[in-house]
């Protein structure tokens, strides 16, 4: 099978690389035209194919032709909404438009995000499973949700053109490469975490179980036309989290603050914002429409993929935080 | 009710739309940029719309009295042009075009239909630069003897230092700097007005930066006034800074963090009550972010929202244009000598 990865130098993305090589596919790595490709996807037998999707060359849809299947995992942050937005949304818009050029049928793996779901419309403690509806107001979210949502939108164009689409919506994922969550609170500086609530189940992914899962995705012949959230089984909270971190050692120092104490300041300024008419408001991280969807407290469903497709996790829960925080530290 | 379209979904775009929300009686009837998918996002997020993706259908189904061009500066001349053409109003954003010339054809063809033409210097609209500017004109503070004015910009690392997608400020002829000079620039022309002779030293600090990121410029005036002006891409955080000198008194801003320093005495007494009110003025300055901050109010493009609330008013009751044409020529001029190779030395 030859499969194309984008994002392929990324996190999750090299991950996934080495998972679908072990699973002896001809993998092809997307990379950007300032970057290499890295040692370790080389030795694992990828190639390179040298493209930035936010300004794909004018033969991707040509060179397109050739995979069985993609892996879309192009994404990125930004100083502002709009770099955001050509990150997550113009790589997803081109590489769309570039396939339906190519009239490709094969099978297209799309890694969206479970910000998508609408959280401010469940209730504290709520289930959240593939059938959660999405976020009713996109505007009103962070810039990560909203480009995550329209990328989505964006994505689910080759419904019905041919291609089969399949959807992957992880939660947290984490790995001895990137160990800091932003579900854990807010960081001050590099070593303080401002910890907000601390009881909360963490919608944590350890990357290993995430690429594991997507792969999966990418061959399974019942994974066509489904949406899979992905979150490992055991469920663990920020402050079980944060104390196998600093038991590995160098783990950041952490100032808890009730949650309350969040919500009142920002209930309170956004009723501000409403006697003003918007000239006083909650800051970003104040305002309860960003905040709860990370820090109110829900459960997630993680029956879906084993259900499906007798998918199940390499690693267990505890498995993935010996391996992420165990010996010497690495970002 | 006044019409206004936005053309050009950058990141200025936000703060265009968010101020726009807060201006009475203007309405946004349209907005334009090549994405089909940014453009339906940007009428989502914003509730705005209609939507775009042709500048002329935008001119002509929308009809909007004025039209905010947002777009690279290469494009601002035709779209501009297009706008006048169609009887709308402009706000141009800086540079209002990528040399002197094609600004003033843009300048020559409002003027010849009656319309405004605004280049967004929303800096010089901060409130310490409009304290500062009525001191002067109160005659406060005496006559100008000369101004420093600093510019620090975190381009290492960021969108600038992009080497796939290269931003546009690269393709114009002063390079990425030219994306940054006009706000100095107008704030030096606000203060001590047209330059008549200008010195200019250009490096390039970043390591691997395609063209010079920073500028230092000495300026002298015909009347007998100077400044430095400095644009440095170096800088570790955005910030905006002026010193000012004038035959009654001596003024030190932070235009970011709004602080202002006024020190017109000439007793003895005056080092002590100026170092007093120095020290009160930086604590009260540091409340101020921490306080707006928390309420959301800490915002670098405030100028914006002062800017078009004069721009605005000006299109409805015919009052004073926020900026003279005679200030835009003389800044539009200054930035191309800024950036004219012949004047390094």
């Amino acid at each position: 099978m030859r499969t194309l990865v984008t994002g392929a130098t990324g996190f999750v993305g090299r991950h996934v690389v080495t998972d679908l090589a072990g699973r002896g596919d001809r993998v092809t790595a997307m990379v950007r035209p300032s970057s290499t490709l890295p040692a370790e996807l080389a030795d694992a037998g990828a190639e390179a194919l040298v493209a930035d999707l936010r300004r794909p060359p004018p033969d991707l849809a040509s060179r397109l032709a050739a995979f069985d299947a993609v892996y879309h995992l192009a994404a990125g942050g930004g100083p502002t909404w709009r770099a955001l937005f050509d990150a997550n949304v113009t790589t997803t818009e081109n590489l769309v438009r570039a396939l339906a050029d190519a009239g490709w049928r094969g099978r297209l793996v799309h890694v969206s995000s479970l910000a998508v779901y609408g959280f401010n419309q469940l209730p504290r403690g709520a289930t959240v499973d593939e059938s959660t509806p999405l976020e009713p107001e996109p505007g009103r979210r962070d810039d990560y949700a909203w480009t995550k949502l329209w990328q989505e939108r964006v994505v689910r164009r080759v419904e019905g053109t041919g291609p089969e689409l399949v959807i992957v919506r992880p939660g947290a994922i984490y790995g001895r490469e990137r160990r800091f969550q932003y579900r854990l609170g807010r960081p001050l500086g590099e070593q303080r975490v401002l910890m907000l609530g601390g009881g909360n189940p963490m919608p944590l992914t350890h990357v290993v179980n995430a690429a594991s899962l997507v792969g999966e995705c990418g061959h399974h012949p019942r994974a066509a036309g489904q949406v899979f959230n992905c979150v490992d089984p055991a469920p663990v909270t920020q402050r079980e989290y944060l104390r196998r971190w600093r038991a590995g050692g160098q783990g950041p120092a952490v100032v808890p603050v009730p949650l309350w104490v969040m919500r009142g300041a920002g209930a309170a300024l956004s009723l501000a914002g409403r006697r003003t008419q918007g000239r006083w408001g909650p800051p970003l991280f104040l305002d309860p429409y960003v905040m709860e969807p990370t820090f109110r407290r829900f459960e997630f469903d993680t029956t879906k993929p084993r259900r499906v497709l007798g998918w199940a996790p390499p690693l267990s829960s505890e498995e993935g935080l010996r391996l992420t925080f165990a010996g010497g530290q690495t970002g | 009710m006044t019409r206004v379209a936005v053309l050009g979904l950058g990141g200025i775009a936000e703060e265009h739309l968010l101020k726009l929300r807060r201006i009475e009686a203007v309405e946004v009837v349209g907005v334009c940029d090549l994405s089909e998918t940014l453009v339906a996002a940007v009428c989502e997020r914003f509730g705005v719309g209609p939507g775009f993706t042709d500048h002329r259908r935008m001119l002509a189904e929308s009809a909007p009295d004025a039209v905010h061009v947002l777009t690279p500066p290469r494009t601002h001349r035709d779209l501009t042009l297009a706008a006048l053409a169609a009887g709308a109003h402009v706000l141009v954003e800086k540079p209002a075009a990528p040399t002197f010339r094609e600004y003033a054809e843009m300048r020559d063809a409002a003027r010849d239909q009656g319309l405004l033409l605004i280049e967004n210097y929303n800096y010089r609209f901060m409130p310490v630069v409009t304290r500062v500017l009525d001191m002067l004109a109160a005659g406060t503070l005496g006559r100008v003897l000369n101004v420093d004015v600093t510019m620090g910009i975190p381009l290492a690392g960021g969108a600038y230092a992009d080497p796939d997608v290269p931003h546009f400020g690269h393709d114009l002829p002063g390079g990425a700097l030219h994306n940054f000079v006009s706000h100095p620039a107008s704030l030096v022309v606000a203060f001590v007005g047209p330059h008549e002779r200008v010195r200019v030293a250009r490096r390039t600090l970043i390591s691997g930066f395609p063209g010079p990121d920073e500028l230092r410029a000495l300026i002298t005036t015909g009347d007998g006034a100077s400044a430095v002006l400095t644009v440095t891409g170096s800088a570790k955080r955005f910030g905006i800074g002026l010193c000012l000198q004038a035959d009654g008194g001596t003024v030190e801003a932070d235009l970011i963090e709004g602080r202002l320093h006024v020190d017109t005495g000439g007793s003895p007494l005056a080092r002590i009550t100026g170092g007093l009110r120095r020290g009160a003025g930086q604590l009260s300055a540091s409340a101020g972010v921490v306080s707006r901050t928390l309420t959301s109010r800490h915002d670098y493009y405030e100028g914006i929202g002062h800017l078009l609330t004069a721009f605005y008013d000006a299109v409805r009751h015919g009052s004073a244009p926020p900026i003279p044409v005679a200030e835009m020529d003389a800044t539009n001029l200054l930035v191309e000598t800024l950036l004219d190779p012949e004047n390094d030395r």
